[in-house]
């Protein structure tokens, strides 16, 4: 998939690979390939601006671990986080409706 | 040139961090990103130098994730005007003549060294201020926060520039009157300063308390 197509939609992807499951930014892109079944394969840093947007706006929260002797830095929702996944769904729902709906209309 | 991809990269991102808030975290995020990127590589079967090579390519360019991080930002300039206003001040007070029948009264040293004083606090308040209010990863609520300090930061300024005129040029009232005049300037600005500082740190304990994971 062209990656200015799903670069549209990186947060709505995002907050819902981080749903019930906080994951640091590797295991955020892994998820993304992973269940996209190889679909959504984009620069692996391109994750990041997306996660500190994220953060930046209260929907993200993080903080700071030690892994293998290493520091990660493990991102989880906040409770407007949840909300706001919540919305975003509906409006991409009704939005791939609509476009299903023309499309089907003009073939 | 490190022989290391890894190195080699964190290196040029590091170079286009320079002047960035949250330097030292997107640097150590980086890295635990492309050292268990590479990890797992090696894992799959790759050679270690192959490995690096690619967990380098997969990250791409490193100049567009320093951007991410945040604007540069003009907190050392803040810093250097509000430490060179507080200098001059303090030459002032070292400068103005003694009292007499046409020089200041003998509390005007004093209220200078208060002006520089504040000019100093006030500036690194600022600094603050401007260096993290444009950082990326800031949340909402660290953001108003950082704006409040912003403000204050102005609004005392503005106060003690306000008490330093009053002091020493205002026409009408005895020396001791102008004087009390601006020190009463300086007080508010202290108390702008210490309101400003409280309501942030609720902010910020409020912000704490939502931000606990929930079981």
């Amino acid at each position: 998939m062209r990656s200015e197509v799903l670069k549209g939609h990186l947060d709505l992807l995002v907050l819902s690979v981080l749903h019930n499951a906080p994951a640091h930014g590797y295991a955020v892109i892994q998820r993304l390939a992973e269940q996209s079944d190889g679909a959504f394969d984009l620069p692996e840093g391109t994750v990041y601006p997306a996660l500190y947007r994220l953060e930046r706006t209260g929907l993200l929260t993080s903080d700071e671990t030690v892994v293998d002797g290493r520091r990660r830095r493990i991102y989880r929702l906040t409770p407007a986080g949840e909300l706001a996944l919540g919305d975003r769904i509906g409006e991409w729902e009704q939005f791939a409706r609509s476009i299903a709906r023309t499309l089907a209309a003009g073939t | 040139m490190s022989d290391d991809p890894i190195a080699a990269y964190l290196t040029m991102l590091d170079r286009s961090l320079r002047g960035r808030p949250n330097r030292d975290r997107v640097l150590v995020e980086t890295e635990d990103h492309l050292r268990e990127s590479a990890d797992r590589l090696e894992r799959s079967g790759m050679a270690p130098a192959a490995a690096a090579r690619e967990a380098v390519s997969r990250m791409g360019d490193a100049e567009p994730l320093g951007r991410a991080a945040g604007g540069r930002v003009a907190a050392a300039a803040v810093l250097s005007l509000g430490w060179l206003a507080a200098i001059g001040l303090l030459a002032a007070a070292a400068a103005v003549r003694g009292p007499g029948q046409d020089g200041p009264s003998p509390g005007f040293p004093v209220l200078l060294v208060v002006g520089a004083l504040a000019a100093g606090v006030v500036s690194l308040l600022a600094a603050a201020a401007v260096w993290s209010w444009s950082s990326a990863v800031a949340t909402a609520d660290a953001v108003r926060r950082r704006g409040m300090a912003a403000f204050a930061a102005a609004a005392a300024f503005g106060l003690v520039a306000l008490a330093v005129h009053v002091g020493k040029h205002q026409n009408g009232g005895s020396r001791t009157l102008r004087e009390q005049r601006a020190l009463f300037c300086l007080a508010v600005a202290a108390l702008v300063l210490l309101v400003s500082l409280a309501w942030m740190e609720l902010n910020a304990r409020a912000e704490r308390s939502r931000n606990v994971p929930r079981p």
